[in-house]
């Protein structure tokens, strides 16, 4: 486990610490590369919508926040990390007095995806594929990640958690992407 | 822009309001992205050579997020000449909050006296590396400083950053022990601080039937 502090003055909450597993420590049986868009990809969604220009097309990005930490996770992974990592306001909170070993580490079950895990990414991916697919999206076939709508004139890629969609309809958009429980799957969308 | 655009896209900037300005070919000087690119090195190149020799030139593209910070501040805002780059874009910025110092400056950190011996020196002397905003308190030369600060300070023997640890020893470890707090809570099932958790991990004895298998990280 690794603390990564920095600082980011632009943000609502300046002062940021993000705890990253140590994933190169931790095996994964499977292969945990996923699919992702690139350039290329990138480049066709804003040459299309600006091609699409004159019928009136529009376009927005999306970012799904916190997405990595929604991630189920089916293996679960563990790791261990030193008692006095942890703030006392914590250590009440959770009674970690009662859960801290001989030689003075805390054990984690880890149950969804977190920073610095192998299969972060793939988790991720499958995430946004469970969500998506139930409502009408499928991925273009020969293209590496960009998504269509079976019936709604939409197209997106996708980057992980950001995505760059080219729609006609804002009355299409409002309805998949403002759902509420979209939120909760995935987090809030921002 | 390069005069080789095609035409769809003239007809899309023209019908957005797009104005655009095309350069004649293999004349970098008429083209304003060249001069820019000009305009940076130039600058950056200016705070690389006041950098203290003792700092590692491989850590250049550390000093980068200064450059362009205290170069958007020395531009004009081409839309609002009366604006700097900087305050167009961002707004205003607080030097009161997050002084600015020359890149690569030399500072001394003051060692607490549970993490030395008492006959050796109070202070350390590493390698600071001032990027956009920020600067550690312990090590700057004035010892009272308004605002908390995130460390980017490189000890000097082992040439690491600084950690989680000297963090939570430092003058401002009241702030960085709630952003810890807030990160645990928001990986496990909240704090008392009210932050939206998203319930990753969990914590968990030893012995409760659950591990197979532990590694140290």
């Amino acid at each position: 486990m690794h603390n990564v502090c920095d600082h980011r003055p632009l943000k609502s909450v300046p002062w940021r610490v993000r705890i990253v597993v140590g994933g190169d420590r931790l095996s994964y049986p499977d292969d945990p590369t996923s699919p992702s868009c690139g350039l290329l990809e990138t480049k066709i969604i804003l040459n299309s919508a600006i091609s699409d220009a004159k019928r009136g097309v529009r376009f927005c990005t999306v970012e799904l926040k916190d997405h990595f930490l929604g991630s189920p996770m089916q293996r679960l992974e563990y790791m261990k990390v030193p008692f006095a990592r942890f703030p006392s306001d914590i250590v009440q909170r959770y009674n970690l007095d009662a859960l801290k070993t001989e030689d003075g580490y805390i054990y984690i079950r880890i149950k969804k995806g977190m920073y610095g895990l192998k299969q972060a990414a793939l988790l991720a991916y499958d995430n946004i594929v469970n969500i998506l697919e139930p409502h009408g999206y499928y991925p273009e076939p020969n293209t590496q990640e960009i998504w269509a709508h079976k019936t709604k004139s939409i197209r997106f890629c996708v980057c992980v958690d950001d995505f760059s969609i080219k729609y006609f309809v804002t009355i299409h958009m409002n309805e998949d992407w403002s759902n509420k429980k979209e939120k909760n799957v995935c987090g809030k969308i921002i | 822009m390069g005069n080789e655009i095609s035409g769809e896209l003239k007809t899309a900037l023209a019908k957005n309001k797009i104005d655009y300005q095309l350069t004649p070919p293999h004349i970098h000087r008429r083209n304003t992205a060249e001069r820019a690119i000009r305009t940076f090195k130039n600058h950056f190149l200016a705070g690389l050579a006041s950098c203290n020799p003792k700092l590692s030139i491989a850590e250049w593209d550390r000093l980068i997020p200064q450059g362009v910070l205290t170069l958007n501040h020395l531009i004009h805002s081409r839309i609002k000449p009366n604006l700097s780059a900087f305050a167009y874009i961002y707004g205003i910025f607080d030097f009161n909050t997050t002084p600015l110092a020359p890149p690569g400056t030399r500072v001394v950190i003051h060692e607490k006296p549970s993490q030395r011996n008492s006959l050796i020196p109070r202070v350390k002397v590493p390698l600071k590396r001032m990027n956009k905003t920020t600067e550690h308190p312990a090590a700057h030369f004035i010892p009272t400083v308004p605002f908390p600060r995130v460390n980017h300070i490189y000890n000097e023997k082992t040439g690491k950053r600084e950690t989680i640890d000297s963090l939570l020893n430092s003058p401002t470890r009241d702030v960085w022990i709630r952003a810890l707090s807030n990160e645990w809570g928001r990986l496990a099932q909240g704090n008392n601080e009210g932050v939206i958790y998203q319930d990753a991990i969990d914590f968990i004895a030893k012995n409760n039937g659950d591990i197979t298998y532990a590694q140290c990280l």
